[in-house]
């Protein structure tokens, strides 16, 4: 097995699936051609600020719904790291700054990129107000609690595990008025199940995979969690984050279609999504860093490092590994548009418009 | 003269200036059809028992397409202006009659879906000494910024100093990263010679958005000198005149009049392609605003105001918009005049400095 730093001296297409020439072809129709959206990115970094246009552009992504990582939980912290970004995307020609699905839509037709933002984690605090803020500043996504206990409800790194506080509810009250999605990617078990049970819109893990697939790791869904945001027409996105979908010292795309397979099985193909979550950088390195700052407790999260990276879809840069992949198990270019963003397109304009 | 309480009862037309049946029919089709913008205004935030959703009749009534809204945290705050951004934004967001404007082709785009337009600017600006956040402003949706409120910043010296300095360091470093960003620099609470430093060193026009001209009232140090406002045109940068009451004139009685004269002399001072409107003006009590404020941090006497009349005849609200059109019309400018006047300047600056 190649360590990370020769991994990275491959060439794109010795780090993709093996396909035979049709199959090659057929693959990179379906992503030239389609739009395409990836609902968890972190293009302008997560731990630390770096933005390069260039490796955004080369990820061909249609829609990138960028986490603004306000670790501190600071508010106000998190708006101005919003204004930094926006500004980015407003000068920037290739990008839009988007807020609606026909952005995303009109990003493909134009060959440019479509920007929109979510918070994560939330920092909210106990002020719904900020919640008309942040709409009014451009988020159109926010996830209801980070790895640990918030005023809303329980992370799932946490040592208890209960559901929605009343402020809870009346924030899912007011981000279904709003048109803002939720994401449930880190909230503990009976926060998720609560929230699916409230929301009169359909809500997310936007960045996630099964838990039947990896019992230990807390951060990833069990098959009931599962089924409740599927019955809220919701969708599930597939992370392609190191030592969360797997345990094992080798990972990488082939863990992520195990992932795909077992969700679409169990909710159908209608309910699955991407949401990467990962960076350009060492993404394991990184996990290193944040454990150190107690942000995310690994052992509480039920996760080892295992791995060093995750083989063919380490980067954003190898997005069209995915498609490779879903040709390869043999999934049918329908079911393909509806992963890679027909699902997606579907819930943000029910939702967020 | 009658009081504030008896003006407010007048139906709209008994407040608006008496035109012959033809100059009403043109004042009428030329509002209607220019795309109108008011460089400042105050009518998003729920202030002193009016609010927003209450005044939206009132504002519909005033027949602008672009109203560019005044960011106002007085505390300089920030992280508090851009919350109350937030706020304001989700508004507009949310409302089915109004968009929110961040480029000149908003404005043309909200004038053909039948919207109201809502640029915002940041009054007073609250950069403190952080240049970043003139970046995140503009990222989340400021336009336009002033360089100073009443008194000194770290930038420069407002209106109301006991000074007048020019620009610090910092002030010309912020002058040129707002040039750089596409933000226009509003110089209307500026002191002298803040003003003329930032005119001379832009590299785009900047504007001083609501304003009167000094000659007409020297003692008020929140108006602009003949120099100021010659200079300012010879850079491409336009003045939009005020309805402020007791900024415009010392009489116990005042109004739209007002308003043209000092129209009439910065068009013919500065020319007719460098003069816009920013009312400045709010549908609540103005004198009885400024009467409060005095008591706290707006000394009166520091720009050299006196509260002499209580209210502005014929353009105390925004909702009296279409009254300077008429008023135009009857002081005889063509309709070409007219149209730069209530929009066609502005757009132009906003076009080449915004984009």
């Amino acid at each position: 097995m190649l360590s990370r730093n020769e991994y990275l001296k491959l060439p794109l297409e010795q780090r993709f699936i093996p396909l035979d020439e049709a199959k090659a072809a057929r693959a990179n129709r379906l992503f030239d051609n389609l739009p395409t959206v990836d609902l968890h990115t972190h293009i302008f970094g997560s731990l630390h600020f770096s933005f390069d246009y260039e490796q955004v552009r080369q990820i061909g992504v249609t829609g990138l719904f960028e986490a603004v990582p306000a670790v501190s939980e600071d508010f106000d912290e998190s708006m101005r790291l919003l204004g930094t970004y926006k500004n980015l995307v407003a000068h920037q020609s290739g990008l839009i700054s988007a807020t609606r699905a026909e952005d995303i839509r009109r990003a493909k037709r134009e060959r440019k990129q479509a920007v929109l933002f979510q918070l994560e984690p939330q920092t909210v605090g106990r002020d719904p107000n900020r919640i008309d803020v942040a709409y009014g500043l451009g988020i159109r996504m926010m996830l209801m609690t980070f790895n640990t206990k918030n005023y809303l409800g329980d992370g799932c790194s946490e040592r208890t595990d209960c559901g929605l506080s009343y402020l809870g509810i009346e924030v899912v009250r007011r981000l279904n008025e709003l048109g803002v999605l939720i994401d449930l990617s880190h909230c503990g078990i009976q926060t998720s199940l609560d929230t699916c049970k409230h929301s009169k819109a359909p809500v997310l893990f936007n960045h996630t995979g099964a838990r039947a697939l990896n019992p230990p790791c807390k951060r990833l869904k069990t098959d009931e969690q599962i089924r409740a945001v599927a019955d809220t027409g919701g969708l599930i996105g597939i992370c392609a984050i190191p030592n969360q979908l797997s345990r094992n010292p080798e990972q990488g795309v082939e863990d992520m279609l195990n992932h795909i397979e077992h969700i679409a099985k169990l909710v159908g193909i209608d309910h699955v999504a991407i949401g990467l979550d990962n960076v350009f950088g060492d993404q394991v390195g990184h996990h290193r860093q944040m454990a150190a700052t107690n942000i995310v407790n690994l052992e509480r999260s039920g996760i080892v490092l295992a791995a060093d990276y995750m083989y063919g879809i380490e980067s954003p840069l190898e997005w069209r590994n995915i498609v490779r992949g879903l040709v390869s198990r043999g999934f049918t270019d329908e079911e393909i548009t509806k992963i890679v963003s027909g699902n997606a397109l579907r819930v943000i304009e029910q939702v967020v418009g | 003269m009658i009081s504030r309480e008896q003006y407010l009862q007048l139906p709209m037309e008994e407040r608006f200036i008496k035109l012959n049946p033809e100059q009403d029919a043109r004042a009428k089709e030329l509002h209607k059809n220019a795309l109108v913008i008011d460089l400042h205004t105050h009518i998003l935030e729920d202030r002193e028992g009016e609010t927003f959703e209450g005044n939206i009749p009132r504002i519909k009534r005033s027949q602008v397409n672009v109203f560019v809204e005044a960011v106002a945290r007085i505390d300089e705050d920030f992280d508090a202006s851009m919350r109350l951004l937030g706020e304001l934004l989700c508004r507009v967001e949310k409302h089915p009659d109004f968009m929110p404007a961040f480029c000149a082709q908003d404005f043309l785009d909200a004038k053909a879906q039948g919207k109201q337009a809502m640029m915002f600017q940041l009054e007073p600006q609250t950069f403190g000494r952080d240049p970043n956040r003139i970046e995140i402003a503009y990222g989340l949706g400021i336009r336009m910024a002033l360089l100073t409120f009443n008194t000194r910043t770290f930038l420069g010296d407002g209106c109301g100093e006991r000074m007048d300095e020019g620009l610090s360091y910092f002030g010309c470093q912020v002058v040129e990263r707002m040039n750089d960003l596409g933000m226009l620099i509003d110089l209307s609470h500026c002191g002298a010679q803040t003003t003329l430093d930032a005119i001379r060193l832009s590299k785009v026009p900047v504007m001083c958005n609501h304003v009167g001209a000094r000659a007409l009232y020297p003692q008020l140090k929140r108006l602009k000198t003949d120099e100021a406002l010659k200079l300012l045109a010879d850079k491409g940068g336009i003045a939009g005149v005020s309805a402020i009451p007791n900024q415009l004139s010392r009489n116990a009685e005042q109004g739209i009049e007002d308003m043209l004269n000092h129209i009439d002399y910065m068009v013919n001072l500065m020319g007719i392609d460098q003069v816009a409107i920013g009312l400045d003006n709010v549908f609540g009590d103005h004198v009885g605003f400024h009467r409060k404020a005095a008591q706290t941090i707006f000394k009166l006497s520091y720009i050299g105001q006196e509260l002499n009349a209580p209210y502005l005849y014929g353009i105390e609200s925004p909702e009296e918009w279409p009254n300077i059109t008429r008023g135009l019309v009857a002081r005889g400018y063509s309709d070409e005049a007219i149209k730069k006047i209530i929009g066609g300047n502005a757009l132009r600056v906003i076009k080449q400095v915004v984009g």
